[in-house]
């Protein structure tokens, strides 16, 4: 194979991350109020990869990395907006969106799978 | 930005992370106030314009001490004590507080930078246990410096 130096997208002097194959990355997902949604994402490696998983949470267009922090979240609280939990296995990335306000929600999650073991 | 041929560590047809803007923001955050030390965390928000035009994925790090800096998803504690004498009450055991926290968020047209700020000093009840005042406590401010980086969505 002859590369052309020309096309070459990016520079690394060391090790990287390599995603794996896919058109599509991210769902929607809707809940009901008060509801949740779990998805499953398959990703067939064969082994646990790295992940990455983020959302709108603020269904505003805007893709929340972090914990999306608010007042009152030192003591209990419910939170504003929906979250998101999510595991990894060998053959599956499984989500889980809860909605813990009084309206349904659609929520935009996005998720990154690396080719690495994690 | 020119390639030397000869350091080039590898070729591959993996997609990898395209990394479109990197930047750094300092926000400061006063810290705790009001009437109730349990709902008194402070949040400080900034935008900037997203100037790729894209919605991406962030990643970031960040620190209130420019020593020790923390995941994105980092929520640091501390300890603090509630002394109810007034009340008639015993000083408390420490318990434990949400010392600071930050949420990085992307759209296509802005970067918007989330802190929260949940830092204070010992609390002590005012008034009495039949007429209770406000919660007594002083906030502590931090200086929250993220560095952060924009990735393609792909």
């Amino acid at each position: 194979m002859t590369v052309d130096l020309s096309k070459l997208q990016f520079y690394s002097g060391v090790n990287y991350m390599k995603r794996e194959d896919r058109n599509v990355r991210y769902q929607d997902v809707t809940m009901a109020a008060y509801g949740s949604q779990t998805i499953s994402v398959n990703h067939g490696l064969g082994h646990i990869p790295e992940v990455d998983v983020q959302a709108e949470l603020t269904q505003d267009g805007m893709i929340w990395t972090g914990n999306l922090p608010e007042p009152g979240m030192e003591g209990f609280y419910t939170p504003s907006w929906p979250q998101i939990t999510w595991w990894v296995g060998t053959a599956d990335l499984t989500i889980t969106v809860s909605n813990p306000t009084g309206s349904s929600a659609t929520v935009r999650v996005y998720y990154l799978i690396f080719k690495d073991y994690a | 930005m020119n390639h030397d041929p000869d350091i080039l560590q590898f070729v591959s047809l993996d997609e990898i992370d395209k990394v479109v803007a990197v930047g750094s923001i300092l926000i400061s955050n006063g810290g705790p106030s009001g009437t109730s030390y349990a709902t008194s965390g402070r949040v400080v928000e900034q935008v900037r314009t997203n100037t790729y035009g894209k919605k991406c994925i962030v990643r970031f790090r960040w620190t209130t001490n420019y020593v020790d800096y923390n995941s994105p998803d980092a929520i640091p504690g501390y300890a603090f004590t509630v002394d109810a004498t007034a009340w008639g009450g015993p000083v408390s055991d420490p318990l434990p507080g949400v010392h600071s926290a930050v949420a990085l968020g992307c759209s296509a047209s802005q970067i918007k930078f989330r802190t929260y700020n949940g830092l204070h000093g010992n609390v002590a009840y005012t008034g009495t246990a039949m007429s209770p005042g406000p919660d007594s406590f002083s906030g502590v401010p931090l200086d929250f410096y993220i560095e952060y980086a924009l990735v393609e969505v792909g």
